[in-house]
C-alpha cells in the first residue's frame, strides 16, 4: 500500500515532466534558428537597421546647418554644439556618441546573423532566402564600417594607408573579443570584400526598400570609390547601376502644398529613383526638429529650379528642409537614381567626357525645373563643367549626409579646395583644407574600456 | 532561597519514594485536549513533578504511561499552554486533560509555519521571525505590508523609490542583500502557495499569524526563489466543536493633508518673479509656440509687444507676488483624507466540521482629491472530517478593488520649468477656474480661438471632473486540501490551488477635458478640418491577466520511540503553471457616454501634419499581445529529529526545475539543501537552574538560490511589427551567454533564544553569514560591441560577475519591566548588517564620473558604498577649491574628466546598516497603550540644492538663498553662485558639485512610527451574547523624533515632495 502510494505520487508528478517545462516564458521571445528568424533581424528597420544613420556629427560640422547663434550656448547635446564650432580638444565632454553606438549596434546585429546563417545549411528551397540574408547582412556592414569610417578616420591615402589608423574591426558577434583598430587600409579591405560577396548573393531589386540589392551594391561601390578618388571605378559601379535603374522623378509632377512640412515624403514608396531607403534622425541641436538650412546655400538655388520650393521653406526667422523622400520621414542617407546620375557626370567630366557628363546633369535638371525654364548647361571647359556638377551636386543631395564626404574628399585632393567659415560670439571660426579636426575623436566610453588609440585632432 | 530549598527537598522525597516504591507499576492512559477549542494537544509531555518525561502526547491528544503507585500527580506542559498538575489515582485509565491556552491569557502560541508544516518554536533551529495577531492588529492599515513595517527584526520596506505624489510599493528586503540585478525581495507564500500578486488583495482581519522564514534552514524548504528570505502568511481557519462566534470589526481613519511645505525645490513667488524678470531681460526663453513659457513671462512678452500697459503688468505682477501655488493647492487639490473598513467573519464548528467566512469592505479617500481606492473581499472556508481519518479543506476567495485617480497633485504644476511654479491661482474671486501653462507656449494657446481651434487652456481645476482613470482588479483564489491519515507514521495529503487575477483600466476624457481639446487641436489640419472629431475620448485597456494552478503532494509522518527519539519527516512534489497575458491599448474617438458609441475608422497609418509643428500618427493600439508561462517544478523532503527533546537535528533537500532558468533541460534543475542543530541547554541536569529555566542553541547551514528570468545562454530575439515596413520583424534583446550559471546563497546561522524566570526577560541573538556566489549583473562594455545601453532597444549582457558576502546581527529582547495589575513590556530589536563585494568581475572602467555614475561593485567594499568628487568648500571667486595631483588647481574641466577614481572619496553605504526598533506597551486592567519608535543608522543620502544655472530651466530650490555672492561668502556657505553664461567650465562645477561629497548627509535618525491606545475588554460569563470587545485609537506617520541632517529631511524618502501623511485611527472589535 505504502510503496504503491509513493509510486503513484512520484508518477504522476514525473511523467509530466519533460515537456512540462519546454514551454517558453515569454512567448514572443525566441532564439533564432530559423533563416526567417535571421531575415528578422534584419527586417529591424526602425528601430536598428534603416534609421539612425551615422551621420550626425559630420552634417553637424559640414556647412549645410544653421544653428541659431543666440541659442548656441544653451543647447544640448554638448557634444553636438562642440562639433558644431569644430572645438578642438574634449569633443564630447563625457558624452556618448549616437553615430558610433547605432552604428556598432547595426554591425552587431550583422554579426549575429552573419554567423547564425552559417550554421544553416539551406536545400534548393530556401536558397534564396538564405542568400538574401547573408548577402543583406554583409551589406548592412559593409556600409554601417564605410559611414563610420568617414567620421572616425582620416580620409584615405592610398600611400599610406597600411599605417593610417582604422576602425575596430569586428567580424564576430562574441561580445569578449578585445579587437583594437585596423589599418585604414584593412578597413576598406574588409568593406569591398563584404560587397563581392554580397553581390553574389543579393537579388538585383530588392521586394522591399529597406533590403540591401545588387543594386544597393553597385550604388555603394560607386560612393567608396569615389570618396576613394578612384574616378573610373567609381563611374563603371554608377554605370552599371544607372544601366539597370536610370528613372528620375519628374520635379513638376509633385503636388505642391504650401502648408506641408513633407514635400516628397509622401512619395517615397513610388518615387522611382529610390534604391535603398535609409534615414537618419535630425540633430538634438536643431531644435526645431526639422534640417534648417544655412542661408548661403539656399542662394544656390535660382528661380524655376523646383527645388528652391519642395525643399525649403520658410519657419519663423529660418528656412527649413522639407524635401526629404525617406520612409520614416527622416532625412534620406541611403541610396537614389540622382546621386548615381551626379557621381557618373562628375567621373565623366573628370576623365574629360564633358559632353557624357553634361547630358547626365542635363538629365537631372530636367526633372528639376520648370518647364518653360531653360535649364540645359553646355560648356567645353573641363573646369566650369567639373564647377557645375560640383555646385549641382550641392544642390541636389542636399542633406543627404553626402556633404561631409565631399568636403573631406575634395580638400584631401586640393584641386578644388573649401575653407568653412563660421561666426560665433562675434568671432570667425575657420578651418582650412585638411585639418585634423576633419577626424573626430573615438568616443570616450568607448576608449575606457576597449582601449582604442585616439586620433589626433 | 527558601523556594530553592523547597525544590530541593521535593527532589529528594520524590527520588526517596521512587525508588522506595519502584516496583509497584500502574497503567495510566488518557488524552489531553484545548480547553477551549476542545481539539487534541499534540506533543504534550507528561512528567512526574520535577522529574523525567514519561511520554508525550500523539497528534490525537492521547498517551499512556506507567506510573509508580506512589506518585499520584503528574504534570502536563506544553509551549502553548500553561501547565497543569492534576491529581492520578489507581485505575485511572481515561484522564481527559484539559490544557488552557497560554494566548488568552499569557502570549499567542509560537507555532511557527513554514508554510509546509508547522512547528513549535522549542523544537526549530532555523531563524524565524513570528508576528502575531496582536501585533497585526495594533496599527490598522488597509494593505498588510504596511502593517508589518518595523515589527519583524530585520524585514525594511524601502521606500526611497517614492518620488510622486502617490507613494509606490516599499521594496522588502530581508537581512541585506544576497543579489545584485536578481530579484532582491523575499517570497511571500499565502496559504502555503507562493503569491506574486502583490498583497492589497488580502483583509489584514483574515490573517492569523506571519512567520518569516531568515535563514537557509527555512528558505531552502521554499526552493530556488527563497534566496531573499520567504514570508508566510495563514489566514484565519475555523475549529470543530466550537460554537458560532460572530466578529464584527470597524475601522476609520483621518489623513492630514500633505505638507507641500517639506520639499526644498520651491522659492516663493516674489524670488521666482525677480528671476524670470532678469531671465527675460536676457532673453532667456526661446519663444517658439511648441515650448512653454513660464506665465509672467508670457505677461513680459505683452508688455514687450505693447499689447499690455506697464500698470496692467503692474497690477499682474503683484497679484502673483501675492499668491503662493501650495497655499492654493491645498484648498483645491488637497482635503484631508478618510478611510473606512468594515468586516464581518463567522467562526465555527460541531462535530466533523469547522468553517470560517469573512467579507469585508474598504472605501479609502485620498487626500489628493479625486484619488479614491475601494475593496470588496469575501472568502468562505472549511474542514469537514469524514471518518477518523479523511480530511477536505475546501476554500474560495474573491477580492474586488477599484482605483480612481483623478488627482492633480502639486508636483505636476511645473509649466515650462522643472519646478513648481510658486505663483499659480486656480481660481478667481468670481469662481472661474484659472488656466496654466501646460504642454505648449500659453501665448499660442490663448490665440487658438482666434485661428479657428478650440480653447486649448489647461485648467486644472476643471479638470477635476472633465477626466475619469479608474482600474479595477478582481482576484478569485480557490483551494482544495485532501488529508488522508493512514497512521501516525504516514499521512497523504494533496493541496491544490486556482489562482486568477484579472486587471483593466479605462480612462474616459470629456470632450472639454485638456486631454480631449489638445488631441484635437494638434490635429486640426491648414484647411481647419478635424481629423480627430471633437468628443469625449475613452481608451480602455492595458488590460494584465494572470490565472495559475498549483498542485502539491505530500507524504508525512512522525515516529516515536519510547518518548526519546522523535522522527518527523515529509516528502512532496509541486508543480506549478502560472500564466500572465497583457494586452493592448484601444482608443476610441468622439465617444458618447450615453449612447456608448464612439469612432475608431481612422487611417492610422498616415502621418497629419500637426500644430503648432511637426507629424504626428493618431494614437492607436500597438496590437501586440503579451503571453508569459511560468512553470515550475519541485521536489522537497524535510526531515526532523529529536532526542529526549534536548538534541535536536533537521535536514531538508529541494530540487527545483523551471522553464525560466534557460533552455537546456539539464540547467533546469537547482538542488537546495539545508541542515540544522540545536541543543535545549536548559534541559540538561547540570545547567538546570532557577535563574535562566530556557536555553538553546542552534546553528543551520545551507544553499538556496535566487532567479533572474532576464538571463539567457542564446541569443535571443523578439519579434514585433516594424513601424516602417509593417512587415514581422525581430529586436535582438539579448547577445546570451553561454558560460551563464545561476546565483547561488549560501547561508550560515547561528542563534541563542534564552528566557529567564517568569519569562521575564526572553529574547534571541542571532549571526548570519550570506555568502551569494555567481551574482548575475549587466556587464559594463564597450559600446564597439554593440551592446549598449542607452541606445533603443537596450542590450544588456548579464554575467557572473560579482561575489557578495552579507553578515549580520539579530538581536531580540523582550522584557516584562512591571507585572501586575500594571504592566509594562518592552520589546527591543536590533539588527545589524553589513555587505562586502567579494569577487567581481567585469570591464574596468577608467573615467571617475562614469564610475560615480554607474556605482560598479568594488572588491573588499559593500555594495551599497557611494564615491563622490571630494569637497574642499568654495575659494573667494565662488568657484569649489579643488586639488590635482596633491596641487590647487583651477581647471575644473580637466579635472572634472581626468580625475583618479582612487583619489575619489569614499562616502558609506546608501542603506541603513543598524536598524533598531523599541515597542514598549503598557497595561491597567483593560486599558493598553503602546509606542514603536525606530531608529536607522549607518547609511548616507543625498540632498538636492541649487543649480548654477537653475533659473535658466526653472529648476528652483531654497538654497537660492544661500548662494555665495560675493568674496568671504564662503566661510559660510557652499551654495555655488549664479553661472552668468552657461560654459563648458560651469557645466564642469555643476556636475563635480553634483557627485560631490557636500551633497551627501549622514541619514541617522529617530522615527516615532506610531502610538495606540486600546481597551479591551473580555466577558468573563461565556453565555454572554458579547463576547468580547475592543476599542482603539491609533496614530501612524507621526514623525521624526531626531534626524542627524540639518535640513529637515526625511532620509528615508530623500526624492518625495512630502511625508506620508499623518493618519489617526479609530477601530472597533466586537465578538459576540
Amino acid at each position: 500500500m505504502k510503496t504503491l502510494l509513493y509510486a503513484a505520487v512520484l508518477i504522476l508528478v514525473s511523467s509530466c515532466s519533460g515537456s512540462f517545462l519546454e514551454v517558453k516564458t515569454d512567448q514572443s521571445l525566441v532564439i533564432p534558428y530559423r533563416i526567417e528568424d535571421y531575415q528578422a533581424i534584419l527586417d529591424d528597420a526602425f528601430r536598428t537597421m534603416n534609421t539612425k544613420a551615422s551621420i550626425v556629427l559630420g552634417t553637424i560640422a559640414a556647412d549645410e546647418i544653421q544653428v541659431d547663434e543666440e541659442q548656441l550656448a544653451n543647447l544640448t547635446p554638448v557634444h553636438q554644439r562642440n562639433a558644431y564650432l569644430w572645438k578642438k580638444e574634449d569633443l564630447f565632454e563625457g558624452e556618448q556618441s549616437d553615430d558610433w553606438n547605432f552604428g556598432y549596434r547595426r554591425i552587431l546585429y550583422a554579426n549575429q546573423v552573419i554567423e547564425g546563417i552559417q550554421k544553416i545549411k539551406p536545400d534548393n528551397a530556401q536558397l534564396d532566402a538564405w542568400s538574401n540574408v547573408r548577402g543583406s547582412a554583409l551589406f548592412f556592414r559593409a556600409f554601417n564600417y564605410y559611414q563610420l569610417a568617414q567620421l572616425f578616420c582620416e580620409v584615405y591615402d592610398e600611400k599610406n594607408a597600411k599605417t593610417q589608423l582604422g576602425l575596430p574591426l569586428r567580424t564576430e558577434p562574441d561580445i569578449s573579443l578585445k579587437i583594437p583598430r585596423s589599418t585604414l587600409q584593412q578597413t576598406y579591405d574588409l568593406i569591398l570584400k563584404d560587397l563581392n560577396e554580397a553581390e553574389e548573393l543579393l537579388p538585383i531589386e530588392p521586394t522591399i526598400k529597406q533590403r540591401p540589392s545588387r543594386l544597393a551594391v553597385s550604388a555603394l561601390r560607386a560612393r567608396i570609390y569615389l570618396q576613394l578618388r578612384k574616378y573610373d571605378l567609381a563611374l563603371a559601379e554608377a554605370n552599371r547601376a544607372l544601366s539597370r535603374k536610370s528613372t528620375l522623378l519628374d520635379f513638376n509632377t509633385v503636388p505642391f502644398d504650401p502648408n506641408s512640412f513633407a514635400t516628397l515624403q509622401p512619395l517615397a514608396t513610388v518615387n522611382p529613383e529610390i534604391i535603398f531607403d535609409f534615414s537618419g534622425s535630425i540633430p538634438e541641436i536643431q531644435r526645431i526638429g526639422l534640417y534648417c538650412v544655412n542661408q548661403k546655400y539656399f542662394a544656390n538655388y535660382r528661380d524655376g529650379d523646383l527645388r528652391k520650393k519642395l525643399f525649403f521653406k520658410d519657419f519663423n526667422s529660418f528656412k527649413i528642409f522639407i524635401g526629404s523622400t525617406s520612409f520614416s520621414g527622416g532625412p534620406l542617407y541611403g541610396f537614389a537614381v540622382d546621386e548615381l546620375q551626379l557621381i557618373a557626370a562628375e567621373c565623366e567630366a573628370r576623365a574629360g567626357n564633358l559632353n557624357k557628363a553634361l547630358d547626365r546633369i542635363n538629365t537631372l535638371r530636367k526633372n528639376r525645373f520648370e518647364k518653360h525654364v531653360d535649364y540645359e548647361l553646355h560648356s567645353s571647359d573641363k573646369k566650369v563643367v567639373m564647377q557645375w556638377i560640383l555646385e549641382e551636386r550641392q544642390r541636389e543631395l542636399v542633406f543627404r549626409g553626402l556633404r561631409w564626404e565631399d568636403l573631406r574628399r575634395l580638400n584631401k585632393e586640393m584641386e578644388y579646395p573649401i575653407t568653412l567659415g563660421k561666426t560665433f560670439n562675434s568671432e570667425l571660426i575657420r578651418i582650412e583644407p585638411n585639418d585634423p579636426r576633419y577626424v573626430f575623436p573615438i568616443p570616450p566610453n568607448a576608449i575606457a574600456i576597449g582601449g582604442y588609440e585616439q586620433n589626433s585632432r | 532561597m527558601k523556594i530553592k530549598l523547597v525544590f530541593i527537598l521535593f527532589l529528594f522525597n520524590s527520588v526517596v519514594t521512587t525508588s522506595l516504591f519502584a516496583q509497584q507499576t500502574v497503567k495510566i492512559n488518557g488524552r489531553v485536549v484545548d480547553g477551549i477549542a476542545a481539539k487534541p494537544v499534540g506533543g504534550v509531555s507528561v512528567q512526574i513533578p520535577g522529574g523525567m518525561v514519561l511520554a508525550r502526547t500523539d497528534s490525537l491528544g492521547q498517551f499512556q504511561v506507567l506510573l509508580s503507585t506512589a506518585i499520584n500527580t503528574l504534570v502536563f506542559s506544553h509551549v502553548g499552554y500553561r501547565p497543569d498538575t492534576i491529581a492520578v489515582k489507581q485505575g485511572d485509565h481515561h484522564l481527559l486533560i484539559k490544557l488552557n491556552s497560554r494566548s488568552t491569557i499569557l502570549e499567542e502560541v509560537e507555532v511557527l509555519n513554514t508554510g509546509y508544516y508547522q512547528i513549535p518554536k522549542e523544537r526549530a533551529t532555523g531563524s524565524f521571525g513570528f508576528v502575531s495577531k496582536e501585533d497585526i492588529a495594533r496599527v490598522p492599515a488597509t494593505n498588510i505590508l504596511d502593517r508589518l513595517d518595523g515589527i519583524v527584526n530585520s524585514l525594511t520596506m524601502d521606500r526611497s523609490n517614492t518620488n510622486g505624489e502617490r507613494a509606490a510599493d516599499p521594496k522588502l528586503r530581508l537581512r541585506g542583500l544576497s543579489s545584485i540585478q536578481s530579484n532582491s525581495e523575499p517570497l511571500i507564500i499565502l496559504d502555503g502557495f507562493p503569491y506574486e500578486q502583490g498583497l492589497a488583495t488580502i483583509n489584514p482581519s483574515d490573517i492569523a499569524s506571519i512567520t518569516v522564514l531568515k535563514d537557509a534552514a527555512a528558505a531552502s524548504i521554499w526552493g530556488a526563489r527563497a534566496g531573499n528570505g520567504v514570508i508566510v502568511i495563514s489566514t484565519k481557519k475555523g475549529t470543530t466543536n466550537q460554537p458560532t462566534r460572530i466578529q464584527y470589526a470597524s475601522v476609520f481613519q483621518l489623513q492630514d493633508k500633505p505638507d507641500l511645505y517639506y520639499a526644498p525645490n520651491y522659492l516663493p513667488a516674489a524670488t521666482v518673479l525677480d528671476i524670470e524678470d532678469e531671465m527675460f531681460a536676457r532673453s532667456n526663453y526661446l519663444e517658439r509656440n511648441q515650448t512653454p513659457i513660464p506665465l509672467y513671462t508670457e505677461w513680459l512678452i505683452k508688455h514687450r509687444d505693447k499689447k499690455i500697459s506697464d500698470q496692467e503688468l503692474m497690477n499682474f505682477r503683484d497679484q502673483l507676488a501675492a499668491t503662493d501655488t501650495r497655499e492654493e493647492s491645498l484648498s483645491y487639490f488637497y482635503q484631508k483624507g478618510f478611510n473606512q473598513h468594515q468586516d464581518i467573519a463567522f467562526t465555527g464548528g460541531g462535530k466533523g466540521y469547522a468553517f470560517r467566512s469573512s467579507a469585508s469592505y474598504d472605501k479609502n479617500r485620498s487626500f489628493l482629491k479625486g484619488d479614491t481606492y475601494t475593496r470588496w473581499n469575501a472568502n468562505m472556508q472549511g474542514t469537514i472530517h469524514w471518518g477518523g481519518k479523511f480530511k477536505i479543506m475546501p476554500s474560495i476567495w474573491y477580492t474586488q478593488q477599484f482605483n480612481v485617480q483623478n488627482g492633480i497633485g502639486f508636483t505636476s504644476f511645473t509649466g515650462g520649468g522643472n519646478s513648481v511654479v510658486p505663483y499659480y491661482r486656480f481660481q478667481d474671486g468670481n469662481g472661474q477656474s484659472l488656466p496654466i501653462v501646460k504642454g505648449l507656449r500659453y501665448g499660442y494657446q490663448e490665440s487658438a480661438p482666434g485661428l479657428g481651434l478650440l480653447d486649448w487652456m489647461y485648467r486644472p481645476l476643471d479638470e477635476l471632473k472633465l477626466n475619469d482613470n479608474r482600474s479595477s482588479d478582481q482576484e478569485l483564489r480557490m483551494q482544495m486540501g485532501l488529508s488522508y491519515e493512514f497512521s501516525k507514521l504516514i499521512r497523504w495529503e494533496v493541496f491544490y490551488q486556482y489562482l486568477n487575477n484579472l486587471n483593466g483600466q479605462s480612462a474616459l476624457y470629456d470632450k472639454d477635458s485638456y486631454y480631449a481639446r489638445d488631441l484635437v487641436n494638434k490635429f486640426t489640419q491648414a484647411d481647419m478640418t478635424k481629423v480627430i472629431p471633437y468628443g469625449a475620448i475613452r481608451r480602455e485597456g492595458g488590460r494584465t491577466g494572470a490565472r495559475s494552478h498549483s498542485i502539491r503532494t505530500q507524504l508525512s509522518g512522525e515516529w516515536n520511540h519510547r518518548n526519546q527519539h522523535q522522527l518527523n519527516y515529509l516528502l512532496g512534489a509541486e508543480l506549478l503553471d502560472r500564466i500572465t497575458t497583457t494586452s493592448p491599448f484601444a482608443w476610441s474617438y468622439g465617444y458618447d457616454r450615453d449612447l456608448l458609441t464612439g469612432r475608431v475608422n481612422f487611417d492610422y497609418t498616415k502621418r497629419y501634419t500637426t500644430r503648432p509643428t511637426g507629424t504626428a500618427l493618431i494614437p492607436a493600439a500597438s496590437g501586440s499581445y503579451g503571453l508569459n508561462t511560468y512553470r515550475f517544478l519541485s521536489y522537497y523532503s524535510n526531515l526532523a529529529y529529536s532526542y529526549r527533546d534536548k538534541y535536536l537535528a533537521t535536514a531538508s533537500l529541494r530540487w527545483d526545475a523551471s522553464n525560466i532558468y534557460g533552455v537546456k533541460t539539464n540547467q533546469k534543475g537547482v538542488p537546495l539543501w539545508s541542515i540544522g542543530l540545536g541543543w535545549q541547554m536548559a534541559q540538561e541536569s547540570f545547567f538546570q537552574n532557577d535563574i535562566i529555566p530556557s536555553l538553546k542553541l542552534r546553528a543551520t547551514y545551507g544553499s538556496s538560490g535566487n532567479t533572474n528570468p532576464n538571463v539567457s545562454t542564446f541569443p535571443i530575439i523578439s519579434y514585433m511589427i516594424d513601424d516602417l515596413t509593417n512587415n514581422t520583424a525581430a529586436v535582438l534583446t539579448s547577445v546570451g551567454n553561454p558560460s551563464l550559471q545561476w546565483e547561488r546563497v549560501n547561508t550560515l546561522n547561528l542563534g541563542i533564544d534564552f528566557g529567564t524566570r517568569n519569562n521575564r526577560l526572553t529574547g534571541s541573538l542571532e549571526y548570519y553569514l550570506k555568502k551569494g556566489n555567481n551574482l548575475i549583473g549587466a556587464d559594463l562594455m564597450d559600446p564597439t560591441t554593440g551592446i549598449i545601453d542607452n541606445v533603443y532597444p537596450t542590450i544588456v549582457n548579464r554575467i557572473n560577475y560579482a561575489n557578495l558576502q552579507t553578515k549580520g546581527w539579530d538581536i531580540t529582547v523582550n522584557s516584562k519591566n512591571i507585572v501586575g495589575a500594571f504592566n509594562w513590556d518592552t520589546r527591543l530589536q536590533l539588527a545589524k548588517v553589513n555587505n562586502k563585494v567579494t569577487h567581481y568581475n567585469t570591464n574596468d572602467i577608467t573615467s571617475a564620473t562614469i564610475f560615480i555614475d554607474s556605482r560598479p561593485p568594488v572588491v573588499g567594499q559593500s555594495l551599497d558604498v557611494i564615491y563622490a568628487f571630494p569637497w574642499h568648500g568654495l575659494n573667494n571667486e565662488g568657484k569649489p577649491v579643488i586639488y590635482q595631483n596633491g596641487e590647487l588647481t583651477t581647471d575644473y574641466i580637466n579635472y572634472y574628466n581626468d580625475y583618479p577614481i582612487e583619489e575619489l572619496t569614499k562616502i558609506g553605504g546608501r542603506i541603513p546598516t543598524l536598524t533598531a526598533g523599541m515597542l514598549n506597551t503598557f497595561r491597567w486592567k483593560h486599558w493598553s497603550v503602546s509606542a514603536n519608535i525606530v531608529w536607522k543608522s549607518g547609511y548616507y543620502f543625498q540632498r538636492t540644492t541649487m543649480d548654477p544655472g537653475g533659473e535658466t530651466t526653472g529648476a528652483y530650490h531654497k538654497d537660492y538663498y544661500r548662494r555665495w555672492q560675493k568674496a568671504g561668502d564662503e566661510a559660510f556657505t557652499d551654495v555655488l553662485p549664479k553661472a552668468p553664461a552657461n560654459s563648458p567650465e560651469i557645466r564642469a562645477i555643476g556636475s563635480m558639485t553634483t557627485n560631490s561629497s557636500l551633497l551627501w548627509e549622514r541619514g541617522d535618525h529617530l522615527r516615532l512610527r506610531d502610538i495606540t491606545l486600546s481597551y479591551h475588554w473580555i466577558n468573563k460569563n461565556r453565555a454572554a451574547v458579547v463576547k468580547s470587545l475592543n476599542f482603539g485609537w491609533s496614530m501612524a506617520n507621526i514623525g521624526i523624533l531626531w534626524r542627524r541632517n540639518k535640513y529637515g529631511l526625511d532620509p528615508d524618502i530623500p526624492r518625495a515632495p512630502y511625508p506620508n501623511p499623518r493618519i489617526t485611527s479609530f477601530s472597533m472589535n466586537i465578538e459576540l
